[in-house]
């Protein structure tokens, strides 16, 4: 198999351009529709929650630290660590996921788009959709949002934070959709 | 079956052995404790009568739960649907519409055979509970059963419509017997004795028994101080050393998985009876499975990693709702030579019948990535060796070579096809797998891309179809992902409307055709979600 030279296994300096197979159909635009902006906030509040799970243990670290004798660097040490997360899930990655996060509703399936460090895209047939849910937590019905969830045989997925009128309307679609699709 | 039915009287029996078996430890565990704590010095005549009285607890309570599960068991076909009464305690009524059930298996252990009977396990799509099972009943009533379940209109027509030999005979409705006839003339394939014992020697049962063997060797070496392994393994290989005990491991583990292999899959027997495949299995244990045609989600042809140089094979099935032991009953042929392959498939499951002559493959920029992949693999695995073993352990570090030969391998073997609505999506995890999905059975499907692979500009698609309680994806990673992305396209356009499934290739509808076809929508399509 090795037949040609080996230099372009090694050589990635700069970005390819990505080749298409004729045989093929075109690759799908990107889905078009976004979340509601307020679902950023959803996700910054529930991040931050979720930063207590290594701001309560610092924060056990550093009075353990101060009882034990007063040893400033190693408590500044301590709570970097913890800091640096909180920046980065709090403060970066959901605005970067919100960009991302991408959705569309079309006759035939459902099309969605998420991720930062690895980026995902779906798509859901809807002869396969076996039911569609709205559900909302207590942050999310704060805020008046919703959350959609696709079940099909192989597992289930979530378009997170539309508002209510969006969501109910997603769902009934969808649901109306896979009705009229359902053969199997 | 109009009224409902208990199972066989032997039932009782049998529920009460498997209660007794449960029972067993708990109630006899103080006796034995005791005897071997104090040795033979425990024996009074207190304990005596204690022993007697457990003794007849035992089989009180399992007998007297026995025949209360027998009593209150009873099963009943009524307008397609069957319905369960069952519970001693929690009473429940079960009905389960002919349409839910994905598959009946007929499982004869020990005790059934001595009674002529079979205990019969109905697997249902979905929910929390994947099936149930009649633990004992007559072969010819469970024939009738299967019969009266899973035989649907459409099969009937289809039996008729093929012209298949068997359906001369058949008038729309059919026998316990002549169902038996057809089944006895689609016999498939057999595997002989002689393949059986190659089969056993190349399985990939060595793998699981590996571990289980190295971890009893350490448990049973810890119970008996005087070291009876190591004279065992210096006997059989005269000295002992590292060498000889991994070697004596190893040789362990494989005697485990021949035997483990022989058992499950002696008399290998696969049938194909109108529209379903019935498997016949097992020497102690003999098993029998029925696996709807219309259930079955993508098929996988795996080239085990002993048995590829041989150029055999093994078939699986991923099937829907086909829950408990998945692993065991899927596989629909253990061991086929790759030439026959195709003809096999044809056979027994022509929806998936297609060998594609070539494979499309992953760009060569995606080595690297492959490459360094099975590398950390292979650092992590000498990572934990070297821990466990330290000066001796950094040995481990001369397989790295080894793991990034395989990383190129791997490459070599990823590749997709596609063609009349089917894909075929070749990949390697250690043995190599061909999985043969047609589109129409595809769930759900996926193109990922890290930070690594979108400076190479490249990507994974994956594609999940229905088995099993949740799902089972397939995936080719390092794609190019302009064609990751076509691939992706292609999962969602055109898909066929009805289940054609059991039309001859050439009466189904091809995919340009289907395409105008499914767009019969009550509502005429305007979707811009579409590339043209």
């Amino acid at each position: 198999m090795v037949d040609s030279d080996l230099s372009d296994i090694f050589h990635q300096g700069q970005r390819q351009a990505p080749t298409l197979d004729d045989s093929l159909p075109q690759p799908r635009p990107e889905p078009s529709q976004m979340l509601d902006p307020r679902a950023l906030r959803v996700w910054r509040i529930n991040a931050a929650i979720g930063t207590l799970f290594i701001w309560i243990p610092a924060g056990i670290a550093v009075t353990v630290t101060y009882l034990a004798d007063w040893l400033w660097p190693w408590m500044l040490l301590i709570l970097i660590f913890p800091f640096l997360i909180t920046i980065l899930q709090v403060f970066i990655i959901p605005p970067l996921e919100w960009r991302r996060w991408r959705y569309e509703v079309s006759e035939r399936e459902v099309d969605m788009q998420r991720g930062v460090f690895v980026t995902t895209r779906t798509l859901v047939p809807m002869s396969r959709v076996q039911h569609v849910d709205t559900q909302q937590g207590p942050i999310l019905r704060y805020y008046g949002l919703s959350a959609v969830t696709i079940t099909t045989a192989g597992g289930g997925h979530e378009i997170p934070g539309l508002s209510e009128e969006v969501a109910s309307e997603v769902r009934d679609r969808i649901a109306a959709l896979a009705g009229v699709a359902d053969d199997v | 079956m109009s009224e409902p039915q208990r199972l066989h009287p032997a039932a009782i029996l049998i529920m009460a052995l498997r209660v007794s078996r449960q029972l067993v430890l708990p109630l006899m565990a103080p006796f034995v404790f005791s005897l071997l704590s104090q040795g033979l010095d425990a024996i009074s005549p207190v304990m005596l009568f204690l022993l007697i009285g457990a003794v007849t607890l035992l089989i009180l309570l399992s007998a007297g739960w026995g025949f209360l599960y027998w009593q209150r068991y009873t099963f009943q076909v009524v307008d397609n649907e069957l319905h369960l009464r069952q519970g001693i305690i929690f009473r429940k009524q079960r009905t389960i519409p002919r349409e839910r059930i994905q598959a009946i298996d007929f499982v004869e252990g020990v005790m059934h055979r001595i009674f002529g009977l079979v205990a019969v396990r109905v697997q249902t799509a979905g929910g929390n509970e994947p099936g149930f099972s009649l633990i004992g009943i007559s072969r010819s009533n469970a024939e009738a059963l299967r019969d009266e379940l899973s035989l649907r209109p459409s099969q009937v027509r289809e039996v008729e419509g093929a012209g298949l030999a068997a359906s001369d005979d058949l008038d729309g409705t059919e026998t316990a017997t002549q169902a038996e006839t057809a089944a006895e003339s689609g016999l498939l394939r057999k595997l002989t004795p002689q393949q059986l014992l190659v089969a056993a020697a190349t399985s990939g049962g060595i793998g699981i028994a590996l571990p289980i063997i190295a971890s009893g060797m350490s448990l049973v070496n810890n119970a008996m101080p005087n070291n009876d392994l190591f004279e065992l393994a210096t006997s059989v290989f005269g000295g002992v050393s590292w060498w000889s005990i991994a070697l004596f491991i190893l040789l362990a583990a494989w005697v485990l998985s021949f035997v483990g292999t022989i058992l499950a899959h002696a008399g290998f027997t696969i049938r194909r009876s109108d529209d379903n495949l019935l498997i016949e299995r097992g020497l102690i244990e003999k098993r029998r499975a029925t696996v709807p045609l219309n259930r079955i989600q993508a098929i996988r042809v795996i080239d085990g990693v002993l048995r590829q140089p041989f150029g055999y094979a093994m078939i699986k099935v991923e099937s829907a709702g086909y829950g408990e032991d998945a692993s065991e009953s899927s596989v629909i042929f253990p061991f086929l030579p790759r030439s026959e392959v195709a003809a096999f498939l044809n056979e027994a499951v022509p929806e998936f019948a297609w060998d594609p002559p070539e494979f499309s493959r992953p760009p060569r920029r995606a080595i690297r990535r492959y490459i360094t992949r099975m590398t950390l693999v292979g650092l992590a695995l000498s990572a934990i060796v070297i821990a466990i073993f330290y000066p001796l352990g950094l040995w481990a570090l001369a397989s790295l070579p080894f793991f990034a030969a395989f990383g190129y391998l791997c490459y070599r073997d990823a590749g997709w096809a596609i063609s009349d609505g089917t894909m075929v999506m070749r990949y390697r995890t250690l043995a190599r797998s061909t999985a043969i999905i047609p589109k129409r059975r595809i769930q759900s499907s996926d193109v990922t891309q890290n930070i690594l692979q979108r400076r190479g500009s490249l990507g994974n698609i994956n594609a999940t179809v229905a088995s099993g309680v949740s799902g089972a994806t397939f995936s080719i990673m390092h794609l190019d992902k302009g064609v990751a992305d076509q691939l992706f396209a292609w999962t969602g356009r055109g898909r066929t409307r009805l289940d054609r499934s059991h039309l001859p290739r050439q009466l189904r509808p091809q995919p340009q055709r289907d395409f105008w076809e499914s767009t019969d929508f009550t509502s005429p399509a305007s979707d811009s979600g579409w590339p043209k």
